[in-house]
């Protein structure tokens, strides 16, 4: 199910509804309900099966851990166990055929040309997300943050909380158990709050993202046909498609579950104000970002190797390397190709080591070159030049491979045609010129907010202002979705052929 | 916690904002679909209020054409509305009959039956939103539900989904309704001719109707019947043996369904007037009566009007309503169809000469009738020609017959006549009609050889060689037509 469908809104409001008929110490029976619900809705029988054996083996090791707490090595099989298992099937799923496939490119070097078949295997929804929310869950108990749950539907709850069980945020225990267990109250600011979030989330979506996207993929298809700057401002537009379907995903979800009165984690904090690629993923899926540093890189980093490490060499080569480790999993995690692990994972990297590597020559430069760095037009440039990288970083995900990529840069670099700004061509990649006006028109919309949004919360300031301002502040989006939105069949002409018969 | 009357002042405030919404969504709505429903059913139909109809017409375009309820009216005193649409099939059909039954509450209804040899419920989308976008929501959601595919549903029910697209294209028309069938009781006339081979052969052999369309024909039938309201089965003369390429019909295999509809007719003891065995009775010429053996165009369907409406008043007891005072806003409506009418004939004349002679109903205030000559003025023009020029208005015409380049501008408004002639020069006229700027223009050959027509910032002159005329309603502030002839050769080519 869609989180953008006419049946998940309307799924939604009935749920939200009786959540708040049902007295408080069985709303958390509600949203469990609605949770399967969805599931069930969204997935097959047969993924059903992996989403269960999660929660029983994290509920089962979870208690298992926190019996055993004062025996610790007893406790820590049961953390490697629920670890294993749910780890063990994501890495199953999802990245079977990446290890089949190196296998058999290592095998044929070695002369063996009989490859081994690719599997196929339906992963679950969410299976990535849920994965990390009951790891970081059973490390906690094992840590002492957070005691589990005393029921295996609470568990049930927790894992599979339906906003949030296909992309996040991955949320921790001690932020969420409260908030699931305890009911709410209905408050009218939290159901209008949520929803105004999930409209703009929506706008987001299918208003600004799908015409990106129709951009990019009529471009990305031909790259000889499109080269030179076609190819950079594909770059850009899918950075800011992936940008505004995931926080636009990410609104809808955070809304909804404001709808019940459950604030989870922000996601996203608008990435695109980043002086640095360090910074960026401080704002960009912050709740992935805050899983790598708190559940690989600070336990890799105490590790006996690193602190030996970091006694012998010096204190930066074993956190750089942690941080290597980081990113490749972080390139890993976004799926089972090369193409990931360079792009998001090493590209980044690269990007933010050689920052600090170079950081004393960049210093020096500022100083000779006298750039005043606590300017307006400093801080535009460093964002630019962090957009700039990251659309990079970016074509590897878009494109189908990385010979694919290489090709596509090679063509961008190599091709001069300036005047496609200027000669209409911008109208000819699979939208109309109102279509490309009106993306740009919300594009602009979309910057003012995020800059606004460094400084205000802007739907309380909106809250604080006359009630006809805030009807047509909400009215104008809400219309501008039902109307520009890419939802429906949309008219077709061709549809409308009456025959002559 | 929050107190009580602060929620409930929030939540009173956000159903008031929704209240406002759906307002301001049935005033947009009907905007985005309008102009499309050109061959769906007339947005007119909402105009009038329940009980007005004794006869309600069912069916496909070939209806739509071919039966005009003013003209019913008219002749017979017949109150009659044409719920017909293009490329209606039979399970659509049952469920607006549904609704006009409950509606209307007729005494008849008069089901077209061309697509009894139709399997599926429903083809393109477009047809089926033909008629789902005009029902109301019982009806609706029964008919959506019925015959659209599940994961359609969605879009039908809640047709914005579909239309909302076309906000890149909106125009003027979109705002004011169906201009196409405005004010003819959802009938459709249209003047042209296109020849085709012969309506026949046919054949005698009847079958059994395809499962759905013999059960949504019964279905209807029976829902009638049950409601005390009389039926009556018709097929429209047509070419009986055409292949439809984009429809996937081969009527020379549908005759047998059509023949099959009488066995249907005879179980229900309901009269069938089907033309396919009684076609020359009406005397229609191929080369002239159809648009190309399909629909008949608007002389033929007079003819066929009439005798339906001797038929129906022969074997049916209807109301004469033309002496009814309730009815009189029909006579009113009658009116209005007729102009619209001459307005359709004139839009469809491609000979100079019955143009000129069809302008002539237009010298009246509400009218102006504009002229600008581009290139030349035609060296095949006719003292026949001119003398119907002089006839209405331009008494100067005669000096076009000269073999000479010559400009040419005028304008009609009432009893204003503007007429200017010029040797082989530019004649430029500025003016207002209405408080509405009009700048014309006329170039020869050498001096620029353009024609200029403009109504306040548009030209909607045709702009070609010869003759461009304009006529223009002030009082509805639009162009009804728009035509060239190209008087420099003797067929006077004509342009639009």
């Amino acid at each position: 199910m869609v989180i953008t469908s006419f049946l998940f809104m309307s799924l939604l409001s009935i749920s939200i509804l009786i959540y708040y008929i049902v007295p408080r110490r069985f709303q958390w029976i509600a949203l469990l309900v609605y949770s399967i619900v969805f599931f069930v809705l969204s997935s097959t029988p047969y993924t059903s099966i992996y989403l269960l054996v999660s929660i029983l083996s994290t509920h089962f090791c979870a208690h298992g851990i926190y019996r055993c707490a004062d025996q610790r090595r007893k406790s820590k099989r049961y953390l490697i166990a629920g670890i294993l298992v749910n780890a063990g099937m994501l890495a199953a799923l999802k990245y079977s055929n990446f290890a089949v496939n190196n296998i058999n490119v290592i095998l044929y070097r070695f002369g063996i040309t009989q490859p081994i078949p690719n599997v196929s295997l339906l992963a679950p929804l969410g299976i990535s997300f849920y994965t990390l929310q009951v790891i970081a869950y059973l490390v906690d108990v094992y840590g002492g943050i957070t005691a589990p749950d005393k029921s295996v539907f609470k568990t049930a709850l927790f894992v599979g909380f339906y906003p949030q069980l296909t992309s996040g945020p991955i949320a921790k225990h001690e932020e969420m158990s409260r908030q699931l267990f305890e009911g709410h109250c209905f408050d009218a600011d939290n159901l209008l709050y949520g929803m105004q979030r999930i409209l703009w989330g929506v706008f987001k979506k299918i208003v600004i993202s799908a015409r990106l996207g129709i951009i990019v993929d009529t471009i990305y298809e031909d790259v000889v046909l499109y080269n030179g700057l076609y190819i950079w401002i594909a770059a850009a537009f899918f950075l800011l498609q992936l940008y505004t379907d995931f926080s636009g995903c990410m609104d809808i979800v955070i809304g909804a579950s404001e709808c019940y009165g459950i604030i989870l984690p922000e996601n996203f904090r608008r990435p695109f104000f980043s002086r640095s690629v360090q910074e960026f993923f401080q704002r960009w899926h912050i709740t992935l970002g805050g899983w790598l540093r708190d559940y690989i890189m600070y336990p890799v980093s105490r590790t006996g190797l690193w602190r030996k490490m970091a006694r012998k060499i010096n204190k930066k080569i074993p956190s750089y390397l942690a941080m290597l480790i980081v990113w490749l999993l972080f390139g890993l995690w976004h799926g089972g190709h090369w193409k990931y692990v360079i792009g998001e994972g090493l590209f980044c990297y690269s990007c933010i080591l050689l920052g600090k590597l170079y950081e004393p020559l960049f210093k020096w430069l500022i100083q000779k070159l006298h750039i005043q760095v606590n300017t307006i037009s400093w801080r535009i440039f460093q964002s630019v030049r962090v957009f700039v990288l990251l659309s990079i970083a970016n074509m590897f995900f878009r494109l189908k491979n990385i010979k694919e990529t290489l090709r596509a840069l090679k063509y961008g670099i190599t091709h001069w045609n300036p005047w496609i700004l200027l000669d209409d061509s911008l109208y000819e990649l699979g939208l109309s010129a109102k279509n490309v006006r009106l993306l740009l028109s919300c594009l602009v919309v979309l910057f003012i907010v995020d800059l606004l949004g460094e400084k205000y919360d802007l739907r309380k300031e909106i809250a604080k202002q006359n009630l006809v301002f805030r009807w047509i502040v909400w009215g104008t989006l809400l219309f501008s979705v039902l109307i520009f939105g890419y939802y429906g069949t949309g008219y077709d002409a061709e549809s409308f052929i009456y025959g002559n018969f | 916690m929050r107190g009580l009357s602060d929620n409930k002042r929030k939540m009173m405030r956000f159903a008031g904002f929704i209240v406002c919404v759906l307002l301001i969504c049935q005033v947009i709505f009907p905007v985005f679909e309008s102009n499309l429903m050109q061959q769906g059913v007339s947005n007119e139909y909402d105009r009038f209020g329940k009980d007005t109809f004794d006869v309600i017409l069912a069916g496909s375009s070939t209806i739509m054409y071919g039966i005009h309820p003013l003209q019913l009216y008219d002749e017979f005193g017949i109150s009659s509305y044409s719920l017909t649409t293009a490329a209606q099939r039979i399970p659509l059909t049952y469920y607006l009959v549904k609704e006009a039954l409950r509606e209307q509450h007729p005494q008849l209804v008069v089901i077209d039956v061309y697509y009894a040899g139709y399997e599926q419920t429903t083809s393109f989308d477009g047809h089926t939103h033909l008629v789902t976008d005009a029902l109301s929501f019982p009806e609706k959601l029964a008919c959506v539900t019925d015959v659209v595919p599940q994961q359609k549903q969605a879009d039908f029910l809640f047709e914005f989904g579909t239309y909302h697209t076309r906000w890149e294209n909106l125009s003027k028309a979109d705002f004011y309704g169906n201009p196409n069938r405005r004010g003819t009781y959802g009938a459709k006339a249209w003047y042209g001719s296109i020849p085709f081979d012969s309506f026949g052969p046919v054949i005698e052999t009847r079958a059994p109707l395809p499962e759905n369309a013999d059960k949504y024909l019964r279905k209807t039938i029976e829902m009638c019947q049950e409601n005390g309201v009389e039926v009556l089965l018709t097929l429209m003369p047509m070419d009986y043996n055409k292949v439809v390429e984009n429809g996937g019909i081969d009527r020379a295999e549908w005759q047998k369904y059509w023949n099959g509809v009488q066995d249907i007719a005879d179980e229900y003891g309901i009269n069938y007037l089907n033309f396919m065995h009684c076609y020359d009775e009406l005397q229609f010429d191929p080369a002239d009566s159809t648009d190309g053996g399909t629909h008949l165009n608007a002389y033929s369907a007079e003819t066929i009007t009439r005798y339906l409406g001797e038929y129906l008043k022969e074997n049916y007891t209807l109301e004469d309503v033309r002496e009814n005072p309730s009815y009189d806003f029909m006579r009113e409506d009658f009116e209005r169809y007729q102009e619209y009418k001459t307005e359709l004939e004139l839009m469809s004349t491609k000979d100079l000469g019955d143009y000129l002679d069809l302008l002539k109903n237009y010298r009246s205030s509400r009218y102006t009738i504009f002229v600008s000559v581009k290139d030349i003025q035609g060296y095949a023009l006719t003292q026949d020609i001119i003398e119907k020029m002089i006839n209405l208005g331009y008494e100067g015409g005669g000096i076009l017959l000269d073999k000479q380049y010559h400009s040419f501008i005028g304008m009609i408004h009432g009893a204003k006549v503007v007429e200017m002639y010029g040797g082989d020069e530019a004649l430029f006229y500025d003016g207002e009609i209405n408080r509405r700027k009009v700048f014309l223009s006329s170039r020869t050959l050498e001096q620029g050889n353009l024609s200029e027509i403009k109504i306040g910032a548009k030209d909607y002159s045709v702009n070609k060689r010869g003759l461009n005329f304009v006529l223009y309603d002030n009082q509805a502030e639009e162009v009804i037509d728009a035509v060239s002839f190209d008087t420099h050769v003797p067929e006077f080519t004509c342009s639009r």
